[in-house]
């Protein structure tokens, strides 16, 4: 592992972090936070400093000092956490995470000078506060000193104040310096933690190394090496409290012992044969646990070294693998996908396709293609956590406060599409609050919540992910973008154009009806780039909207963006894929059941609906094609947004799983093809966009049918 | 001559002790130190064991890093002893 990957784990880390340390934050918005809470956000940064710390990040490191040092206060109770203090930690948190960027290269460091100051204003305030409240001889040098600065009349000098009052209570018979005795045991070198980063930290608070104590070092033959047998003397200056040396070592547990000033240096914990040579006193006397008494007396050190040993099965419960290795093996279950089409193929020729052997490998490729696809899925929450800090700077800049609620969130999919997918919702998002939500006055005024409320959701639906981005806010005013778009010549103007294509003109290129250019929104760039993302990703997007009421944006994406299920047909001299999930059944049509629709167009009535019948033939141009639904197969298919279509195709081959190769990677991007695949007789295969199809159709036909509909 | 990889941690002790422990005799064993970038714990100890066996060590071409770690820890003189001698 090169020092590059170690880096690389430790930014992973810090999302990790970031993401528990935000959670924790909303929980303590929303007033439900405990204990557990503020030590866990405090746990992150701390997390983060380490690392940070490790990798010679020195701005953030710095940074999460600051940071870390008001958390610690919090955490012990003496800065008090309220409404106004979490809105300040979040501040700071949004600012680490714009230092984590920094720190990987990703932009400059942020200026933090002034929010660093709040930070330790909020704590010096905090402690001072309380310090005043609950020591009883505190306040004695307090008025003292306060007096002193007088010259300062000004109310913003508060926290200044707050500062001197805090520091004579803390420094009050200060000695020069201090010892503290540091002692690491077996379990401090493993894991990853190393006792020299902590000497280091102690260094960076102005320690020096006293001593080393090197009285308990064997011989070589004796050593082992997983033990620890050094221990160190520091001095530290006056003026650092003992509470920040303990807090280096504060998720350290049992693994180090400490001991301060005149207290001997605490003994080694070492299971192995101790050197007879060792006539040390034991002056902190081990914990006389009651089961020692009963056990004999070297398994006690034993147990105590060993301590950390057994923790270590349970936690590896996850392992981390290079994204790169993981794709290598997707690609590899792709082949594997595509081999085991040709054995079929050629097992068939053989008139052997019904051997058990076969139907085995196949339910095996199958569980492995599966497996495969759950280590990319990811819960979508790192998508949707995000989100509350786009609202509060949007909250920010438009003066509009925003509800976030949250459904959905652990629905999985492919990690591809998780990262491709953070562009487009921010785009909505800032888009549902620019534009959808109404000011407070507005709202107020329109008798809802001032407040507005942000809906995120996802789950999944026949085989595709739903994603929703609901606004309660004003709706659509279509007149306006009907009205804009013919302004700015995009519909023609005695165009008649539903409702649902009225809301479709807002992802065209260059529009936007916001009167004014903001920084947030109003360009013209955006929806436009949505729809593209959305269609890049093989995903739809539909948009309901109700005046007054709010908008709802419908995202329906793939689970993954390589291996699906799909229906061979055959048309012509041509192979043709249509993806399953489309596909609700298959028919050969009578007569009596398909209608002739003007000179081309025909109709099949499924069950008393009329659908268009779309023959594939014509549309790739394939020889020798069925053009006679009655000769053919019709393949019912349904769309998210354009309604169903029948294929008429000259047969059904197959249906089997197949991989996806983009066609526009290879050759371009064509309409009505999602892409290709490879046969199991290692022809290649068009995959047929049925939602391309059915809306071309729905849209070629939608006249003639709303004549047979008024006639 | 042993050569101190890159990053001395605990497992680079743990591979590097049998042949410290074959290495040791009546003369100084010569430990390069040239490429250290990170030392932990569990080698400064070997290398303290290791200095004060029959022979001792003599550490060759300390680099900054190394030299840095023993000062944090208060080693320097008892791991470079054998380089003054």
């Amino acid at each position: 592992m090169t020092e590059d990957d170690i880096k690389q784990i430790f930014f992973v880390e810090c999302e990790e972090a970031l993401e528990a340390a935000e959670g924790g934050l909303a929980a303590c918005r929303d007033g439900t936070h405990d204990g557990e809470t503020i030590n866990a956000i405090f746990r992150a940064v701390h997390s983060i400093k380490g690392g940070a710390g490790a990798f010679g990040h020195t701005a953030l490191a710095a940074y999460t000092h600051g940071f870390e040092n008001l958390l610690g206060e919090i955490r012990e109770g003496i800065v008090p956490l309220g409404p106004m203090l979490v809105d300040l930690l979040l501040l700071a948190l949004d600012c680490l995470r714009d230092h984590v960027e920094a720190a990987r290269g990703n932009g400059a460091s942020p200026e933090d000078a002034d929010l660093l100051a709040k930070l330790e204003a909020a704590r010096a305030g905090g402690s001072g506060v309380t310090a005043a409240l609950h020591s009883g001889p505190a306040p004695a040098p307090a008025p003292a000193t306060a007096p002193a600065p007088s010259p300062s009349p000004a109310f913003d000098d508060l926290d200044a104040l707050l500062d001197e009052l805090a520091a004579p209570s803390a420094t009050p018979a200060q000695p020069d310096s201090w010892l503290v005795h540091i002692r690491p045991h077996a379990g401090a070198m493993t894991n990853g933690s190393e006792p020299l980063l902590w000497l280091r930290e102690l260094v960076d608070l102005g320690g020096t190394c006293e001593v080393c104590d090197l009285a308990t070092i064997p011989t070589i033959e004796q050593l082992t090496v997983a033990e620890g047998y050094l221990g160190w003397t520091f001095r530290i200056p006056g003026h650092v409290a003992r509470a920040a040396v303990a807090e280096i070592f504060d998720f350290v547990g049992d693994d180090v012992t400490l001991a301060y000033d005149a207290d001997p240096m605490p003994a080694p914990r070492i299971a192995a044969p101790m050197p007879r040579a060792m006539p040390e006193p034991r002056p902190i006397a081990e914990k006389p646990e009651p089961g020692q008494v009963v056990a004999p007396p070297p398994p006690a050190t034993a147990s105590a070294a060993g301590g950390a040993a057994p923790a270590a099965p349970a936690a590896n419960q996850s392992v981390r693998i290079d994204l790169k290795k993981l794709d290598m093996l997707i690609d590899g279950v792709g082949e594997l996908v595509i081999a085991q089409a040709m054995l079929a193929q050629r097992l068939t020729n053989e008139n052997l396709a019904h051997i058990e052997e076969l139907a085995l490998i196949d339910g095996l490729v199958r569980d492995i293609q599966e497996h495969a696809m759950a280590f990319r899925a990811q819960p979508i929450s790192s998508v949707f956590g995000r989100v509350p800090r786009l609202l509060r700077e949007l909250g920010g800049s438009t003066g509009k406060h925003v509800k976030l609620e949250v459904a959905g969130e652990t629905t999985e999919l492919d990690k591809t599409v998780i990262e491709r997918l953070s562009e487009p919702m921010t785009h909505l998002i800032r888009n549902a609050v620019d534009h959808g939500i109404e000011s407070p006055e507005e709202r107020r005024a329109a008798g809802k919540d001032p407040e507005g409320t942000l809906m995120l959701s996802a789950e999944q639906k026949a085989g595709r992910i739903i994603i929703r981005i609901i606004d309660d806010g004003r709706g659509i005013d279509r007149e306006r973008v009907l009205a804009k778009a013919i302004a700015n010549g995009l519909v023609a103007a005695d165009a008649q154009l539903s409702d649902d294509d009225i809301n479709q003109l807002i992802f065209a290129p260059g529009f936007s009806t916001a009167a004014q250019v903001s920084n947030i929104s109003g360009r013209g760039v955006g929806m436009d780039v949505v729809k593209q993302n959305v269609k890049e990703l093989g995903g739809r997007i539909t948009i309901e909207s109700t005046p007054g009421k709010g908008t709802t944006f419908s995202l329906a994406l793939p689970l993954t963006l390589a291996i699906s299920d799909g229906m061979i047909v055959q048309v012509g001299d041509q192979s043709l894929v249509i993806p399953l999930t489309h596909v609700i059944e298959s028919l050969r049509p009578t007569s009596a059941d398909v209608k002739g629709m003007g000179t081309a167009a025909q109709m099949l009535n499924a069950r008393g609906s009329f659908v268009p019948i779309v023959p594939l033939g014509q549309l790739t141009g394939a020889n020798e094609a069925v053009t006679n639904p009655c000769d053919g197969v019709l393949v019912l298919v349904e769309t998210e947004g354009h309604g169903r279509a029948a294929l008429l195709v000259d047969s059904i081959t197959d249906q089997r799983q197949f991989v996806i190769k983009a066609l526009d990677a290879h050759y371009r991007q064509i309409d009505s093809v999602a892409g290709a695949t490879i046969l199991g007789n290692g022809k290649v295969a068009l995959i047929v966009d049925v939602d391309f199809i059915a809306s071309t159709a729905a849209r070629s036909q939608g006249a003639v049918a709303g004549l047979a509909a008024a006639a | 001559m042993i050569t101190l990889p890159p990053i001395c941690d605990r497992s680079a002790a743990a591979a590097l002790y049998p042949e410290f422990a074959e290495s040791l005799g009546p003369a100084p064993l010569a430990v390069d130190a040239a490429r250290v970038e990170r030392i932990g714990q569990a080698m400064l100890q070997l290398l303290v064991s290791a200095a004060r066996s029959e022979g001792g060590i003599a550490v060759q071409q300390p680099s900054d890093a190394f030299m840095a770690a023993l000062r944090l820890t208060g080693l320097d003189h008892v791991i470079m002893e054998g380089l003054a001698a």
